[in-house]
């Protein structure tokens, strides 16, 4: 349900972004941990339902999902649990931490080079 | 790849960006527990899945705190101002947020708690909205977060909500007076927390005959009185 507050995030600060590099944004580009509670599929409906009013109609959205990892304080073993999460390492028997998985991040932007794309800000 | 992306391939270019989508929230958390802690006021996050009783919960908590410390509560809903109205009959004061938002933010903490409780606090309880699922990604910048789930919600939520459960510091398990009218056991429930969140503090209770609210409010004494000594301390030291 807060998917519409997260894409307004996304889209303001790519937008910031873009204008900052003084070009139309195209793409961007999502870091989305599993674990996030965010659901894609909201996600990408509301980006598409307010990418106009946010002044970037033309942007696209690319999702890159984060699996859960989890971390064994105990043994120092981790593991990407699949299914159903549970947090007790099945090696020690210790109680684990999630230490990936639960991020949501603006991974990076992509705008339309109109001059000469500067050559510090490109990959 | 979206076609209008490739048609223009060779004058696009990549910017990294690498900024948590809710770092706004996340900076003004941080303020807000800044506030708490300079204020000395120890805040709890409270949430649950709507119905699951943490109005109720406030309700009999708080006759047995407010004796021993300040408390006050922030409210979130939707609509209406009844939980506040109720956990005014307390005699704690109760400020009511409004927001047609699935969550509640750290700005509308950060407002509410400058506005509403100038004066000094040991406890604040914020009540968030009814919901498992989105407010588990907002820090209101508190000390501590504790999720109330209710028997009668079934022995699968911790595993189908496992974030809300992962981040919570204690779990408190209400309305065990129902247990014989429903086909779920305690030691299954409380497994089943713990699967998820093996370092939470379970807490199983009824509020309807008062049954293990010892625990949980003892619990929270604790938190404050902790609170308390080491800002005692910190102050001797300064």
């Amino acid at each position: 349900m807060h998917e519409t507050g997260i894409a307004w995030d996304i889209l303001e600060t790519a937008r910031q972004e873009a204008a900052r590099a003084g070009a139309p944004l195209a793409t961007v580009g999502v870091r989305l941990g599993e674990m996030s509670g965010v659901f894609e599929e909201a996600l990408r409906f509301a980006f598409e339902a307010l990418r106009a009013e946010a002044g970037v109609p033309e942007a696209a959205l690319v999702i890159e999902p984060i699996p859960v990892e989890a971390l064994c304080p105990g043994c120092g073993s981790t593991r990407r649990p699949e299914g159903e999460l549970i947090l007790w390492c099945p090696d020690c028997g210790s109680p684990m931490r999630v230490v990936s998985g639960e991020q949501m991040e603006i991974a990076w932007i992509e705008v339309a080079g109109v001059e000469d794309a500067t050559a510090g800000a490109r990959d | 790849m979206v076609p209008g992306i490739e048609r223009e391939a060779v004058q696009v270019q990549r910017i990294e960006v690498a900024s948590p989508v809710l770092k706004r929230n996340d900076e003004l958390a941080l303020e807000n527990h800044r506030i708490f802690e300079s204020r000395g006021t120890v805040a709890v996050n409270l949430m649950s899945a709507p119905g699951a009783g943490k109005t109720t919960l406030l309700e009999k908590t708080l006759p047995d705190l407010q004796g021993r410390f300040r408390c006050g509560v922030i409210e979130g809903d939707l609509r209406t101002d009844l939980d506040a109205e109720r956990v005014r009959k307390t005699g704690v004061a109760a400020h009511q947020i409004n927001t047609n938002s699935c969550h509640l933010d750290a700005s509308m903490v950060h407002e509410a708690f400058a506005a509403a409780f100038p004066e000094p606090l040991d406890l604040l309880f914020i009540e968030n909205i009814g919901n498992l699922v989105c407010p588990a990604a907002y820090d209101l910048g508190e000390h501590w977060r504790v999720t109330l789930f209710s028997v009668t919600e079934g022995a699968d939520k911790p595993r189908k909500y496992p974030k809300m459960f992962y981040r919570s510091h204690a779990v408190v398990l209400n309305k065990i007076d129902l247990l014989p009218y429903t086909d779920v056991q305690l030691d299954d429930l409380v497994e089943s927390v713990l699967a998820v969140s093996p370092e939470a503090v379970v807490f199983p209770v009824s509020c309807r005959t008062g049954e293990g609210l010892e625990a949980w409010t003892a619990w929270l004494a604790e938190r404050v009185e902790e609170s308390l000594r080491t800002g005692a301390a910190a102050q001797k030291g300064m």
